[in-house]
């Protein structure tokens, strides 16, 4: 057998470019699933250990001021495992030259399971010396370069509280380190979370004896629906802000959201390169053992069996699935998968480790890979086998030249060229051939499609969330409710334009047995600084009695504009149930970032009997060159709570597309390889089976650039075929992956500028030019003599 | 400078100049091919082969010239060179006053599309074209071409202009093959074993057309084959063997084909 072998290996010295671009291919559809599946992998995994291991609560319930002796109540009710009680209560903080906040979060004086524990990075837990230790965020304590007994000063009611560093720590709780969901993007340098002795943060915010917040860790099998009524029952007298569930926790829905649209992705993805990489195969093997076929009767002459041939010609599909399976797993999951996983590592702080070859990962995808190589060379080689010898070795009888139904429009017929006249009858003559070129060709265009909505999508988003919604430059959060007018020596402060106070407030919505608990926002009725867009994009006017909401939410909740619903605030003192307001369903909101209610302030205050009052405003500056001025001044002021760039939120998010960009432009050369294999191949076989033709049009006089544009017109024919052909279902699949992305959170519009069909089609005729360009030599030096010499 | 001016007419001859660009009128003293010296040869992985070691004859406008050896005497090796397709490795090779060995690739190109019609052993007809199209397609890159439609009706084929090669036999291909090399209009007509796939009968038809495309069109023929009795056609015949000529003969009366038996 090993004669075989040999020859096996002579024929593959003769088509290196063929073998090497399959490869190509079959390691793309392997890298792309092993990566992303390893880095889903690694990422679930990590994900639940972690949650598991330091206790994620299953319930937060957040309060004005509860006695700790709540605890225990929350903790008698049937179905929870455990409860812990905690202040928790976001300050300013200066460090250097950098101001940011920082969220304080109590811990046991001394080292006990809580629910949302913590896990140690550095340093030590708080020990018996002094009250004022504090553990900080590992993330927070790079970021500002702090050191281990450093003194940090975060700004409580007004006073310097100094806190000294005894470690740092990562917590489930802050996988995702952010404030709220208006952020998107977390940044160390301006939101960190520090950890204080519990007794001691209790004594600074005059707390002693009483906490604000509830962690509850549920048993396995108990009702959350239950226990959150419950919940709400015992803690209502507090001052109940807003029990949270386990899946609309900030940290965990982002990270369910990932792993799940990685998911997706990792379905869909390798599936495409997959079937391209088997169509490209299938196209290789028929026309390699058509060509051999003459041998293949030999060999059946001599007494080989067709088992044996059928081996011998399974050497190819086997060999270019099991190197691509290697190459394409040892790529994926150290090349691909770290990479992803690297990048989520940016956003959430699990301790994920490196990825590893995990054979439950590989497998699949060499054996998916193996069976599509091996099912294409077992299809071409069948048909040839069943031939008796004298009939394949009689050479194949010539293709049968057929008049197209095109050339029935005698008008359009008669004004082709030759060369178009032979293309498009070479087309239709190899149906199979083409349909299966154009079949690569629309995958590959697919792929553009996909990866270029990505990122416009994102730039919309970016677009209508920064300059359209947001028209502020700088937001600030009030330390607490205040009258309206005293906004005014804010206004006064120079530079400033304008000054919108809104009111932003939890609350609960009712509309028949449904509730949630969802945010609401009060904007005057004339809000300049602040724009809302009803689901065509077209500006809203808020509506002098009634809410609007956002379109996912009323769907959420079946209701139609012109419902009714019921609210109730979390204010205390007006939590009670005589409290609920009937109110009116106005109309729907676009959305993309948060679920929050819109009003107009005075329907707000009106249903609530206040007063004015706003507890954040926007501010528009007169120019952005005096915002650091503006918020220095703004700093100095007690009542107000946090200073919000926006330029700097959008610059943070601008740093982390960077690294989408990353996963864009590695889909696009996916794309690119793609396509450049499926062009290649297929023209590599054309030129070889007419290189005959070739070499009588040679032997003519056809000049160089008549006989390559016999070749690459057909190419170029059937890229821009396949380009148009896959708009459609490229179109169809970015609106899918796209969609796939949304959470609660945060809204994705699926959008393709027009710009993009543009761009992915040069891309593919560029793509074509390229293949063309390395296939000229061949057609060129095609010996018109040795092909002519022999019959077929 | 004038070009070929050719009518269908039958036995019509008209005097006709041919040049290159550039090229002054020459007399018809003076023969359209002089090979000298010609020498080819191919390294064949470690093996050096001599296909032509030496090969030196002359042709003389309108002559119809049988190149007569065993295979593997040197024979293809001159058509292919006096076509346009390969090198000599050295020697000349003068075509109308030209030396086409000298020639580079671009000006080959040019040569073949200007002025040799080729008719090959096994036809090689573009599959996907019809019989017409397949010699228009040789017309239309050519200055000055034959209607293809009239020139297929010449050699018999007015039935079958629509119908592609795989509906035509073996000897209404070779037709074909010739329309397209006539339809040129070329300088010289090169045959390579033009009758080898076809039957004693259709051969017999092919070279009858050969020698009336000779004598209606006014063309320098040139006939390769192994098969001695067709040099009975000729009007000069060259003997080819071990790649050097063994004998060039003239032969003042040729035998018409319907009498030659083999």
């Amino acid at each position: 057998m090993w004669i075989f072998l040999k020859k096996f290996f002579r024929d593959l010295g003769e088509s290196k470019g063929q073998f090497i671009s399959v490869v190509a291919v079959v390691i793309i559809g392997v890298m792309f699933y092993t990566g992303l599946y390893s880095a889903l992998e690694g990422l679930s995994g990590a994900g639940r250990s972690y949650f598991d291991g330091y206790r994620l609560g299953d319930l937060w319930g957040s309060m004005y001021r509860a006695p700790e002796g709540a605890v225990k109540r929350i903790e008698e009710i049937p179905g929870v495992r455990m409860a812990t009680g905690r202040v928790v209560q976001d300050v300013r903080i200066s460090i250097g030259e950098k101001d940011g906040m920082v969220r304080l979060i109590s811990l046991p004086d001394e080292k006990e399971d809580v629910v949302n524990d913590i896990q140690m990075k550095a340093g030590s837990y708080f020990s018996n010396d002094t009250g004022n230790q504090c553990i900080v965020s590992e993330d927070f304590f790079k970021a500002h370069h702090l050191a281990m007994g450093q003194t940090i000063e975060p700004i409580v009611n007004g006073d310097r509280v100094k806190l000294k560093v005894v470690g740092t720590a990562k917590s489930p709780e802050y996988t995702y380190e952010i404030r709220d969901a208006s952020e998107l993007i977390p940044d160390p340098e301006k939101f960190g979370v520090v950890y204080v002795k519990k007794s001691y943060l209790q004594s600074v915010l005059n707390f002693t004896g009483s906490i604000n917040d509830i962690s509850v860790l549920l048993d396995q099998q108990s009702n959350m629906k239950k226990v959150k009524d419950e919940m709400e029952k015992v803690l209502k007298q507090y001052g109940l802000t807003g029990i949270v569930e386990r899946k609309d926790q900030l940290s965990y829905s982002m990270f369910n959201t990932d792993v799940s649209s990685l998911e997706s992705m990792a379905a869909i993805f390798p599936m495409l390169f997959f079937i391209a990489s088997a169509v490209i195969i299938y196209i290789t093997m028929t026309r390699m053992i058509e060509n051999q076929r003459t041998l293949m009767g030999v060999l059946k002459a001599l007494g080989y069996s067709n088992w044996d041939i059928m081996l011998h010609y399974q050497t190819y599909p086997l060999l270019v699935g099991i190197l691509g399976s290697i190459i394409g797993s040892l790529v994926g999951v150290y090349v691909v998968g770290d990479a992803l996983l690297g990048l989520f590592n940016t956003f959430y702080n699990i301790p994920t480790g490196d990825t590893a070859v995990h054979m439950g990962i590989i497998l699949p995808a060499a054996l998916l890979a193996l069976v599509f190589c091996v099912a294409a060379g077992y299809n071409a080689c069948r048909k040839e086998l069943y031939l008796v010898p004298a009939q394949s070795m009689r050479p194949k009888p010539p293709a049968s030249g057929r008049k197209l139904f095109l050339e029935n429009i005698r008008l359009l017929w008669e004004r082709i060229s030759f060369s178009w006249k032979i293309i498009l009858r070479n087309l239709f003559r190899y149906k199979k051939r083409s349909a299966m070129a154009s079949v690569g060709i629309i995958f590959s265009m697919i792929l553009l499609l996909v990866a270029l909505g990505f990122q416009n999508s994102i730039d919309f988003l970016m677009h209508e969330q920064f300059e359209e919604i947001q028209r502020f430059d700088i937001k600030i959060n009030l330390s607490g409710m205040m009258n309206a007018d005293e906004l005014n020596y804010i206004r006064s402060i120079d530079h400033i334009k304008t000054v919108e106070p809104i009111l932003e407030s939890g609350m609960e919505i009712t509309s028949g047995w449904i509730k949630k608990d969802i945010g609401i926002t009060a904007y005057g009725r004339e809000s300049g600084l602040y724009g809302i867009f009803d689901m065509e994009g077209n500006p809203v006017k808020l509506p002098e009695e009634g809410i609007l909401l956002p379109k996912r939410l009323m769907d959420s909740l079946s209701l139609q504009p012109g419902d009714k619903v019921y609210l109730r605030s979390y204010f205390p003192g007006k939590n009670e149930d005589e409290h609920k307001k009937e109110v009116l369903v106005k109309g729907a909101t676009s959305q993309f970032i948060g679920q929050s209610a819109v009003c107009s302030t005075d329907y707000l205050n009106y249903l609530f009997n206040e007063s004015i009052v706003a507890n954040a405003a926007y501010i528009k500056l007169e120019d952005l060159k005096y915002e650091k001025e503006v918020i220095r001044r703004l700093k100095d002021i007690l009542t107000i709570n946090t200073v919000q760039s926006k330029a700097e939120v959008m610059t943070n998010t601008e740093k982390t597309m960077q690294s989408m960009n990353g996963i864009i432009v590695f889909m696009v050369l996916g794309a690119g390889i793609l396509a450049f294999a499926v062009i290649y191949n297929i023209t590599n076989i054309n030129i070889f089976e007419r290189r005959r033709e070739i070499a009588t049009l040679s032997v003519l006089g056809f000049t160089d650039r008549e006989l390559k544009s016999l070749v690459f017109n057909e190419n170029f024919f059937l890229s821009i075929f396949g380009a148009i052909v896959g708009i459609i279902p490229g179109r169809l699949l970015t609106e899918f992956v796209i969609t796939m992305q949304t959470t609660d959170n945060m809204y994705l519009p699926a959008t393709l500028n027009p710009s993009s069909y543009i761009i992915a089609a040069l891309l593919m005729i560029g793509f074509t030019v390229l293949a063309n360009l390395l296939l000229t030599r061949k057609i060129l030096s095609i010996n018109m003599v040795e092909s002519l010499k022999s019959a077929e | 400078m004038t070009k070929w001016s050719l009518t269908l007419g039958k036995r019509y001859y008209i005097m006709t100049m041919w040049s290159f660009d550039g090229c002054k009128g020459e007399s018809d003293v003076e023969p359209i091919i002089k090979i000298k010296d010609v020498v080819k040869e191919y390294t064949m992985g470690e093996v050096r082969i001599r296909a032509a070691d030496g090969i030196s004859f002359e042709v003389e406008k309108g002559e119809l010239v049988v190149v007569l050896g065993p295979s593997g005497a040197g024979k293809s090796t001159v058509l292919n060179i006096l076509g346009g397709m390969d090198f000599p490795t050295s020697g000349e090779v003068w075509v109308n006053g030209k030396d086409i060995s000298k020639f580079n690739r671009n000006e080959l190109i040019m040569y073949r599309r200007r002025h040799i019609g080729f008719v090959f052993q096994f036809y090689n007809l573009m599959p996907n074209l019809t019989a017409l199209e397949n010699v228009e397609i040789a017309a239309q890159i050519c200055d000055d071409p034959l209607d293809a439609a009239k020139v297929l009706k010449d050699v018999g084929l007015d039935e079958r202009l629509q119908n592609f090669p795989s509906q035509l036999s073996g000897g209404e291909q070779q037709r074909v093959s010739i329309a397209r090399a006539v339809a040129k209009n070329p300088t010289l007509l090169l045959c390579d074993e033009p009758t080898g796939a076809l039957d004693y009968m259709t051969g017999k038809s092919i070279l009858k057309l050969l020698r009336d495309v000779n004598r209606d069109f006014k063309k320098t023929v040139m006939i390769i084959t192994h098969n001695s009795p067709i040099a009975q056609m000729a009007d000069k015949v060259v003997r080819v063997k071990n790649g050097k000529v063994e004998s060039v003969e003239i032969n003042d009366n040729p035998i018409p084909i319907e009498r030659i038996e083999w």
